[in-house]
């Protein structure tokens, strides 16, 4: 019993002598590793994520669509039709997930004050934080089109995406989504199959239309059935889609707009965090 | 030297273990509530998207860093005089991670997938790394551990057992080293997770890394400390020598002089692509608890006072002054993770701020979200406390972990 006591005691005496020079090296490379790791990671992670659109999972074909919303705050009237064409049509029944929401606010104009309007749907950003964060990779870049997208079979609920995102495009699935959509049947219906309780989700640019297109040889943001829920819906031309390559947006009702007309002059929300988002804002008031 | 495992007053035994066991269950019947009516019944919102939970997961890993430091005092910097409190920090370290993973398996929204990252890799997500390095370093705690274990009961008696702890003596600098590298990179990478999120502001400095690393190799040993000096009180024994207590209070009092320079850098000086919206959010704080909170209970309570007293030899030779210093440290490392994370989520600058800077647009204002945790989250995490403390007190009753007061004729 002594002699098992003394073992118990570390290694035994003529083992730590052996182990000695090789547990030496063992330490300064772990230490050298450990001291790197944290700023060398983080250097990675930024290195990576600036590459993200391109070399990451899902790398983005250079030929596909670059699809694009552009939201006109000088003509949005705050109608929040958008907002419930959103909801029938990706059929979320309660009210915790807004996939698009429209923001109000007030701003002086010389003497007066008038509202404007805000309407974020998801930037559908080239450089993604929230794919990058992702520990299994649920939300990717679509390769066909770069559209940013979920596997809602692979997430596993752990919500660093919505964290991450900038712009507050995510929500959770708090509680399972049970009973019926007040959005249906006034403002459309369901066309995707609602997402469980446990998971997040987002904005998918109606990526289920877009994907009717091509098959249908339709082209988005001209014909209705293949246009985003939200453009579609919109009474004014405050919304316009399409795809930048063919060098103009458009809207079902209202006809199209030269990418050329508002390339130079709409902003991207949130601009310096460098994410190149899709959706460009035609600023209210003018300087 | 021999080990012995430790007797307490049967009454005061009753008393606790019954204590233990009902807020054990009562954790338990928060995880049921959790787990069929999912994280609805939670505070957290799609703003404030983690709480209580993960700011306990991070204060019990930070917490848990005694195991890899006290090792690494003992087989890397081979001082001797930390061998008697090497096991008992290696099982609280495996305690805390244990507590730990329940909690995250908890919080997740669907547990049935906790095992994904094992399998699908995002190789850029820094939660991926932590997952990995935690699991890794469990594994390594287990192994440091089994010959604590290998020496109990039936286990010591069978000659396979005696055999693999051998073999494990014999790795045991290796072990430990590699526990210092899963550590080093997880309890820093846990920073990290908030450093690389730029779209909030609070969050998004360089420090944050380097910060969660060092308070972790203060907080960890302080622990340790802790439940020594307690347990000996309990036990009416000192189960270690005084010299090796105030030597552990002593480093960590120069590792919290560190952490506290780099602490009032990133809360004063730290810039980032964030740094414009950062300075308004702070300036919004102000007009909440936090910034006394940080100051006062973080900085002057949980750093100064502590480092004071470890580091003044005066002070260091009392008991009673290393178990408030080292609870201090404690509770400063608790209310530090608990602010990082909450304040991080609810103090954001969505709706969007600006559009482009220096444009003259309309402005909305930063705003401040609540969150206050609800009694699933309390009970679990409280729930989690206690099968902790309860596997420490059965532990170290059956379990030859502390060194013999009397050393033995060995």
């Amino acid at each position: 019993m002594a002699g098992q006591a003394e073992d118990s005691d570390g290694p035994p005496r003529d083992g730590v002598r052996r182990l000695d020079r090789r547990g030496f090296v063992k330490v300064v490379i772990g230490g050298v590793i450990a001291m790197v790791a944290p700023p060398g990671y983080l250097f990675l992670q930024e290195h990576l994520s600036e590459g993200s659109a391109g070399s990451n999972q899902s790398p983005t074909s250079t030929d596909g669509p670059k699809w694009a919303m552009l939201i006109d705050q000088t003509q949005c009237i705050g109608c929040n039709r958008c907002t419930w064409a959103c909801k029938a049509t990706n059929d979320f029944p309660g009210d915790n997930i807004w996939w698009n929401i429209v923001y109000a606010q007030s701003i002086k104009v010389g003497d007066s004050s008038r509202n404007v309007f805000l309407p974020r749907p998801c930037m559908q950003c080239e450089n993604p934080p929230c794919v990058s964060v992702c520990p299994v990779g649920a939300t990717y870049k679509r390769p066909s089109d770069g559209l940013v997208v979920m596997d809602y079979e692979r997430c596993i609920g752990c919500r660093y995406c919505m964290a991450a995102c900038p712009y507050g495009a995510r929500y959770f699935n708090w509680a399972a989504p049970e009973g019926d959509n007040p959005a249906v049947p006034d403002f459309g219906r369901p066309e995707v199959p609602r997402r469980p309780r446990g998971v997040v989700e987002k904005c998918t640019f109606c990526s289920h239309r877009l994907d009717l297109a091509s098959k249908k040889g339709l082209t988005p943001g001209v014909d209705p059935e293949v246009t985003p829920a939200c453009v579609d819906i919109c009474p004014v031309p405050a919304r316009f889609f399409g795809d930048l390559r063919t060098g103009k947006v458009s809207h079902p009702k209202f006809g199209s707009r030269p990418v050329s007309s508002f390339i130079s002059t709409a902003v991207h929300l949130k601009e310096e965090l460098g994410l190149k988002p899709r959706v460009y804002y035609v600023r209210p008031g003018g300087p | 030297m021999s080990r012995i495992s430790v007797s307490l007053r049967s009454h005061l035994l009753t008393v606790w273990t019954g204590l233990l066991l009902a807020l054990a269950l009562f954790g338990l019947y928060g995880a049921y509530v959790v787990i069929t009516q999912g994280l609805i019944v939670t505070g957290m919102n799609n703003m404030v998207v983690w709480g209580l939970w993960i700011a306990a997961d991070l204060s019990f890993i930070s917490l848990s860093a005694g195991a890899f430091t006290v090792s690494a005092l003992i087989y890397i910097f081979r001082l001797e005089r930390f061998k008697a409190i090497g096991r008992v920090a290696v099982f609280i370290g495996l305690i805390g991670y244990t507590m730990t993973m329940l909690t995250l398996v908890l919080d997740i929204g669907r547990p049935d997938r906790f095992w994904f990252p094992l399998v699908n890799w995002n190789v850029t997500s820094v939660l991926l790394e932590v997952f990995w390095c935690v699991t890794l370093y469990t594994a390594v705690l287990v192994g440091e551990f089994a010959p604590t274990l290998s020496e109990s009961g039936r286990l010591a008696r069978s000659a396979a057992v005696t055999k693999l702890a051998r073999g494990l003596h014999a790795i045991m600098p290796g072990l430990v080293a590699a526990g210092v590298v899963f550590s080093f990179l997880h309890q820093s990478s846990l920073g990290a997770l908030y450093s690389v999120v730029i779209g909030r502001p609070l969050w998004a400095s360089f420090e944050l890394p380097f910060l969660f690393l060092i308070s972790a190799i203060a907080a960890g040993p302080s622990l340790t400390l802790f439940a020594l000096l307690v347990t000996s009180r309990f036990a009416r024994a000192d189960l270690a020598p005084r010299d090796s207590l105030v030597g552990l209070g002593r480093m960590i009092g120069v590792v919290l002089l560190v952490y506290l320079v780099l602490k009032v850098w990133n809360l004063t000086l730290s810039t980032s692509v964030s740094t414009a919206s950062r300075n308004d959010l702070m300036a919004l704080l102000a007009g909440t608890p936090y910034p006394t909170v940080i100051y006062v209970v973080e900085l002057g309570v949980g750093v100064i006072l502590p480092a004071a007293i470890f580091l003044m030899p005066r002070l260091s030779r009392s008991g009673r002054a290393l178990l408030v210093a080292s609870g201090a440290v404690i509770v400063g490392l608790i209310v530090d993770r608990w602010d990082v994370t909450i304040l991080g989520l609810i103090a954001y600058d969505m709706p969007p701020v600006s559009f482009v800077k220096g444009q003259g647009l309309p402005q909305l204002s930063p705003l401040l979200g609540t969150y206050v945790p609800t009694w699933p989250e309390w009970a679990t995490v409280i729930g989690a406390i206690a099968f902790g403390l309860l596997v420490y007190t059965y532990g170290i009753r059956r379990l030859p972990i502390f060194k013999a007061p009397h050393p033995g004729p060995s």
